[in-house]
């Protein structure tokens, strides 16, 4: 069996002319929390549908728990999705919403589907129709029903958008503690950059249908090293100061300057540039973030 | 395929419309019985006022006349009024077939209107099991509508006429046997639509304006060109709905052969290209 429960090899999907997905090759390890980052209509919900066995590829191939093609049936029973919007029946209660799909799956247990809901803090809706839950509770009632058939592998679509702060701080736990408590692998997908970079372990950086990275949560940290940004009054002296050190620099401004190596020696460098007679006006240690690190990625303006 | 059926009948029985409709029917049948009941009285009066009334009793007691009610099914028997009579001239108004297919487009979309399909449609063994098991719902729901009309026919001939009889059970149990099959092909073919167009307004236009025979009249147009063309050929024989409309009380399995035949290839057309549809197109 393959290390990764999802593989995809040059997975492509066309509609009419247009490429949504072009030969995405990903590799998601068994326990990883994978982030899936993209801009809106970059690929994700169409490759995610893909890997749920919602909608068939153009060309390429998914291995999912080490299966493909005719085996895929058969595993895709262990993946819970929430793919868009929750997949509820508006008009029922979560628990029979629940019960629906534990019936679907044949694995339908009126104590288990309780569990469910006291999981993701459903257990108080009683009778209320789901229609009239609120947008997060609705998202951890999809949540739940993902979750129904005890899945090793969740897809989630965009599963905080449109939550309010409370909402997205809940639906973030509950899958930080499905993947450390359940050891549950999680594909999700977000367009809060910063929330996601708070649970998963790897990323997939998509790009107009591309996947244009993949790397894991050390590397990424490994590539969005901190450096030093500097504020001084004579631009001119300070390079010649840091050149002849040997320490990498850009200048980005008539005053700023950004110092990429030897950044762990902040105040020896302030001393030689005070002591050379610049003056520092501001001195500060910075690291990228997962948004700085998309963009200069994917050259645009954040709308992951 | 079980499982999805499981979830499909409780889907079913948690559904507004499966009662709703339901009702609807039940209502206009008491309307349709009630009509009955003034037409009969009236026909009563008008006969005693004529002071005709022993050429009633003859008519009445008179064996070939009665033959004659019984074997032409578009001739009422005014003497009694039987259960089975009244809620066969009831079914084949169109109006259970009408609620069928209301509930038959509602019920195979509402998974597709609400997302649900997004839950299980990828995690099903085979696609086909989720239309399978759609139809057998609508087809059991078919038999549950003719059933249960029927049920209230007998109470409402109690409670309009202060009788229950049946003219012939035999006869009423064949009725009901070819109402389903013609019924349950009705609604695949409502079925079938809804699974193409994905769109409950396209699926309810088309199965209402069928049922309401108005493609019989397009049928009609096109009889008419052939005609001028020299091309002797009834389109309507072929159309569903014209089918339906020609399985009366007292029709046999060989006597609507032609209709069988029919419905039985709507059905069969139908449920291939829905199977197909669905699994060639991506759920969502």
């Amino acid at each position: 069996m393959s290390e990764y429960l999802i593989e995809t090899k040059d997975l492509t999907k066309v509609f009419g002319k247009f490429k949504a997905v072009n030969n995405v090759s990903m590799h998601v390890e068994k326990g990883a929390i994978y982030g899936f980052i993209g801009k809106n209509g970059a690929g994700k919900t169409t490759f995610m549908k893909m890997i749920c066995g919602l909608s068939t590829q153009t060309s390429g191939s998914i291995t999912l728990f080490g299966k493909s093609g005719a085996g895929l049936a058969e595993v895709r029973r262990k993946i819970g999705c929430l793919i868009e919007s929750p997949g509820i029946y508006p008009k029922l209660n979560a628990f029979d919403n629940l019960k629906m799909k534990g019936l679907a799956m044949g694995c339908y247990d009126k104590k288990k589907a309780e569990e469910m809901l006291e999981l993701v803090g459903l257990s108080h809706t009683g009778k209320k129709k789901s229609g009239e839950f609120s947008l997060g509770m609705k998202q951890r009632l999809g949540i739940a029903m993902a979750l129904t058939g005890d899945p090793e592998m969740m897809v989630l679509d965009e599963p905080i958008n449109g939550l309010d702060p409370q909402g997205i701080v809940e639906v973030r736990d509950t899958i930080s503690r499905l993947a450390t408590e359940r050891g549950i692998t999680i594909l999700i997908s977000s367009h809060i950059l910063g929330e996601l970079s708070r649970i998963a372990t790897h990323y997939g950086i998509i790009n107009q249908g591309q996947l244009i990275k993949e790397l894991s949560s050390d590397a990424l940290q490994a590539e969005c090293t901190a450096r030093l940004e500097l504020r001084v009054d004579n631009v001119q002296i300070a390079t010649e100061r840091l050149a002849a050190a040997n320490i990498a620099h850009t200048v980005v401004g008539p005053e700023h300057i950004h110092i990429t190596s030897n950044v762990e020696y902040s105040g020896e460098i302030n001393r030689d540039l005070v002591n050379h007679g610049v003056l520092v006006k501001e001195l500060a240690v910075r690291g990228q973030d997962l948004e700085e690190y998309y963009l200069k990625l994917t050259g645009g303006v954040s709308n992951a | 395929m079980l499982d999805i059926l499981r979830m499909d009948l409780f889907r079913m029985r948690k559904m507004r419309a499966f009662f709703v409709t339901l009702i609807v029917a039940s209502l206009l049948m008491a309307i349709s019985t009630f009509t009955e009941k003034l037409m009969r009285d009236a026909y009563k009066k008008l006969i005693e006022e004529d002071g005709d009334t022993a050429a009633v009793q003859e008519l009445e007691e008179d064996e070939d006349a009665e033959a004659l009610l019984n074997e032409d099914p578009e001739v009422e028997d005014m003497s009694k009024p039987y259960v089975d009579q009244i809620y066969a001239s009831y079914i084949s108004g169109m109006f259970p077939a009408l609620m069928i297919v209301i509930f038959t487009v509602l019920f195979v979309n509402a998974d597709h209107v609400s997302g649900f399909i997004k839950s299980i449609g990828g995690q099903v063994r085979h696609r086909w099991h989720i239309v399978v098991s759609k139809i057998i719902c609508i087809l059991l729901y078919t038999l549950i509508m003719l059933l249960f009309l029927l049920c209230l026919q007998t109470v409402l001939n109690l409670v309009f006429f202060g009788e229950v009889s049946f003219n012939d059970t035999g006869k009423l149990i064949t009725y009901i046997m070819l109402g389903f099959l013609m019924n349950g092909a009705f609604a695949m073919m409502a079925a079938a639509i809804t699974i193409f167009t994905r769109s409950n307004l396209i699926g309810l236009l088309v199965s209402i304006l069928d049922a309401l025979g108005m493609f019989n009249l397009i049928a009609m147009l096109v009889n008419l060109l052939l005609g001028k063309a020299d091309i002797k050929f009834d389109l309507n024989k072929y159309m569903l709905s014209y089918c339906i409309n020609q399985v009366h009380y007292g029709s046999t399995f060989s006597s609507a052969s032609h209709e069988l035949i029919v419905a039985g290839c709507f059905f069969a057309v139908c449920m291939a290209g829905s199977l197909f549809i669905f699994k060639k197109k991506d759920i969502a």
